[in-house]
């Protein structure tokens, strides 16, 4: 049988740049696979994907070389109506792709385009929102979901045409951890039951190794790596070389020479204890012991603080009270909706509390002026300069600090260059780097990882790691529990406005009740040690310490 | 003002809402034409009372009939001042003075500035003529799903690029509204204080430095939409075979609305060939007649 989808000797250009974003690319993707695709931001994975569906050629302008075929025809005989038939694109962001205002139009759509019959459409549609855990809401308006809901969606809205293939480009960049579990476990659950494809492009390969069984990883355009997920795993300098995250199961099994390494938290609790019948956790020490609370001046300081967006609405935050010290990086943790983001707003004087007291520096804050800095999860709505050196001077206490903060960002090259046309990594690191150069004594990040390889997360959470040790706070919400494990030194857990924990990462990991209760997953390593050992250990090198000392106990 | 939902469209299930896009259209065009027709200051208020009805009709919410009656009064206030100041018909009688002939420099290069009642009363129609496009023009935006309207539009043979720009554009007002707030949101959190840019200079550096991040974030959605609706199969070669047709009572309604206009229309041409002395016709005094108080 031929292969679904063949490309060969694929190389594209688009029409403003000069060297191609994908080169030499050749591959074959088999009906019913399940296939991941990774690979540094910027390596031609997103265009990769759209030569899939006929977006390039037919809409990109560039050019292009070779071809790709999908069930033996050329895709530039085709036009991108009739792919869309046989292949489904979903974009990483729903906001930006839903176009309806009520569910039921948003999946409609693909099937009206399609011709079908009135009465189809709406068994089609009802059979679809079914199938993605949506069904009942077919009349809400598309704005009273939740993220990952949207996400849902966004994949019904291309699956109603039942397509032989979905590709998904980076799917669960914007959910929380919740989000992204329901849509993989739906992408599996399709691709078992129905036999349809799906391709999926993603950095958190944390979440999606364990789901897809064949991995392609790419680098400058083209294809460094095709073969089984669990084989280049196998490989972590592989991907260490690439920029990508190892996720800790596999880290923890390659750490203890267990091959091949599992992908989930489960499978590694099972190979440890097979592979290694001599573990004995009693003979282990308690982990290190964290440094004592920091003692330093209290920066932020809420007192019973209550929000509400409207007179009828429900409090967010609710009654919360908390300081933070210098010296602190405060991780705020929580599904969407939690009051993390209002919470920042409340620190940075852009919305004031219903009831309560709000205090950086021991004065009410006031947006734009006092000591505290923000980063906002968008960096592009941030950027307003000519170029990035303008942009980092921009409200800069002390012009002499422009030029070694963008050294030190890796920006110097870029200093002449239009901030909005570079790389997301690149955008983001010149917002930091104008808010740094204010010098604030607090600085807020929201969600600073979303969207970025690890390159950029360590350096981003290194860099307000520096903040922290030369004096300042740093508060930032993230749902990413292994960032938050590593570089955080304290964790709030927020569930419908309440502060439900607040404690360093090992005690906070600890409450596996808790966190499931608030919609946060505690990172793998945590599972393993809770698993083998009943302790909480915050990352792969802990684990694997307390498994070689297990073993030498036994 | 800058929130999302108070520009998109909602979901609902009154009468205006369930109405169908492709009446919805016909009814944006008659009224367009018929507000460039009608003279009559007492029909052109009888059609903006129609159009605010509707909004009460549709359930229209409190935040919104706030922002419409901003729109309106602001459209109203430019109509009516700068009629009753720059009217240059004859006759027109001078109500009050602004600037006197006599004021140095102003005077004299202006003649002087009045309020004219004639130009106040033409103000105030071409106000109406405004304001009913306006009020019109945010029930459709309100009550019809994007798609639909982009369906309508290209059911009613309007070319898909025209079409689907023009809904993308009033899918993207709001957005870009809300992104504009953020823009000015995140700027009060670097320093930036727009009112410390009050000089020409200053103002129009400060309209840059928000247009900057919002043009290049909406382009960034445009891209992605376009791309999202043409991979769901929408393009040049749409079919429109799943345009239901329209129901027995639309297709009524249908008819109604262009039988009046068209009856209107032929009214009102009557009236001109009558008024100008191109043609008479003695039976159809009563046409002109209601032509005369009514159009």
């Amino acid at each position: 049988m031929a292969p679904l989808i063949e490309i060969d000797n694929l190389t594209f250009t688009y029409g403003s740049r000069s060297s191609p974003t994908i080169a030499d690319v050749t591959l074959t993707v088999d009906e019913g696979e399940f296939v991941l695709i990774t690979g540094r931001t910027g390596c031609g994975k997103s265009t990769l994907l759209r030569a899939l569906n006929g977006l390039i050629p037919h809409e990109s302008g560039g050019t292009m070389t070779g071809c790709v075929r999908l069930c033996g025809r050329d895709t530039r005989d085709l036009t991108v109506q009739e792919l869309s038939r046989s292949v489904g694109l979903v974009f990483q962001n729903p906001e930006d792709q839903i176009f309806a205002t009520r569910v039921y139009d948003e999946v409609a759509f693909v099937l009206e385009n399609a011709g079908l019959d009135p009465g189809l459409i709406a068994c089609r549609v009802k059979e679809t929102l079914r199938d993605v855990g949506l069904a009942g809401k077919e009349n809400d308006s598309v704005h009273t979901l939740s993220g990952g809901q949207k996400q849902r969606l966004a994949l019904a809205a291309v699956l109603a045409a039942r397509p032989r293939a979905i590709v998904l480009d980076e799917p669960i960049s914007q959910v929380d951890a919740q989000g992204a579990s329901e849509l993989l476990h739906l992408l599996v659950r399709l691709n078992r039951e129905t036999g349809i494809t799906v391709v999926v492009v993603e950095h958190r390969l944390q979440e999606v190794t364990a789901v897809c069984r064949r991995a392609i990883l790419m680098e400058a355009g083209r294809i460094v790596w095709d073969g089984a997920t669990a084989d280049l795993l196998s490989r972590p300098h592989i991907l260490r070389d690439k920029g990508l995250r190892l996720p800790q199961p596999v880290e923890v099994c390659l750490g203890l020479n267990i091959l091949p390494p599992a992908t989930s938290t489960s499978g590694a609790v099972r190979r440890i204890r097979a592979s290694l019948p001599g573990l004995a956790p009693e003979a282990i020490a308690e982990p290190a012991a964290a440094a004592t609370q920091p003692e330093g001046e209290v920066l932020i300081s809420l007192k019973d603080v209550y929000f509400r967006y409207r007179e009828q609405g429900a409090d967010v935050p609710d009654g919360v009270s908390l300081t933070v010290r210098k010296g602190e990086v405060v991780a705020v943790m929580g599904a969407n909706g939690a009051g993390k983001s209002t919470l920042l707003q409340l620190l940075n004087g852009l919305l004031a509390p219903r009831s309560g007291e709000v205090r950086v520096l021991g004065a009410r804050p006031v947006a734009g002026r006092g000591r505290v800095g923000q980063v906002m999860q968008n960096p592009d709505l941030m950027l307003f300069c000519p170029t990035v050196e303008a942009e980092v001077a921009f409200g800069a206490t002390d012009r002499a600090t422009v030029a070694p903060l963008l050294a030190k960002l890796g920006l110097a090259e870029l200093a002449g260059d239009f901030p909005l046309a570079l790389s997301r990594g690149q955008r983001l690191r010149t917002a930091l780097a104008a808010v740094l150069a204010c010098r604030p004594a607090v600085l807020l990040l929201d969600e600073p990882t979303t969207g970025q390889d690890y390159a950029h997360i360590g350096a981003i959470a290194r860099m307000a790691g520096d903040f922290a040790a030369a004096g300042g706070a740093v508060v930032f919400c993230t749902h990413d529990a292994e960032i938050a494990a590593g570089y955080a030194t304290r964790i709030i857990v927020m569930k419908e406005g309440r502060l439900l924990l607040d404690s360093r990462p090992r005690q906070v990991f600890a409450q596996g009740g808790l966190l499931a209760a608030a919609g946060v997953r505690p990172p793998p390593a945590a599972v393993i040690g809770e698993a083998l050992f009943a302790k909480t250990l915050l990352s792969s090198e802990e684990v694997i310490a307390h498994v070689r000392q297990a073993i030498m106990g036994g | 003002m800058f929130a999302r939902q108070l520009w998109e469209a909602e979901a609902g299930s009154t009468p205006i809402h369930r109405l169908d896009g492709r009446i919805k259209l016909v009814l944006l065009a008659v009224l367009g034409t018929g507000v460039i027709l009608i003279d009559s200051p007492r029909t052109l208020f009888l059609l903006l009372a129609a159009t605010l009805a509707g909004h009460t009709a549709a359930k229209t919410s409190l935040r919104r009939w706030v922002l419409l009656a901003l729109f309106l009064l602001i459209a109203a206030w430019g109509s009516m001042v700068s009629q009753a100041m720059f009217y240059n018909q004859e006759p027109r009688n001078p109500i009050a003075c602004l600037i006197a002939p006599a004021t140095p420099i102003l005077g004299r290069l202006t003649d002087g500035v009045y309020i004219y009642q004639e130009g106040l009363a033409y103000g105030a129609v071409q106000a109406m003529r405004s304001c009913i496009m306006l009020t019109y023009g945010f029930l459709l935006c309100w009550t019809t799903d994007p798609r639909e309207l982009l369906r309508s539009l290209v059911f009613w043979r309007l070319p898909y690029e025209l079409s689907f720009m023009a809904v993308t554009g009033l899918r993207f007002l709001p957005v870009v509204l809300s992104e504009t707030a953020t823009v000015i949101t995140a700027q009060r959190l670097r320093g930036f204080a727009a009112s410390k840019a009050m000089s020409p200079a200053g103002a129009v550096r400060t309209a840059f430095r928000t247009l900057w991040p919002v043009l290049a974030r909406s382009l960034r959605r445009a891209v992605t939409l376009a791309m999202s609706v043409e991979s769901r199969g929408f393009g040049s070669s749409w079919r429109m075979a799943a345009m239901p047709p329209l129901t027995p009572g639309g297709k009524t309604a249908l008819a109604g609305c262009l039988a009046a206009a068209l009856l209107a229309g032929a009214a009102k041409l009557l009236y001109v060939f009558q008024f100008n002395g191109w043609a008479h016709f003695a039976g159809c005094r009563f046409v002109y007649d209601f032509a005369r108080q009514w159009l």
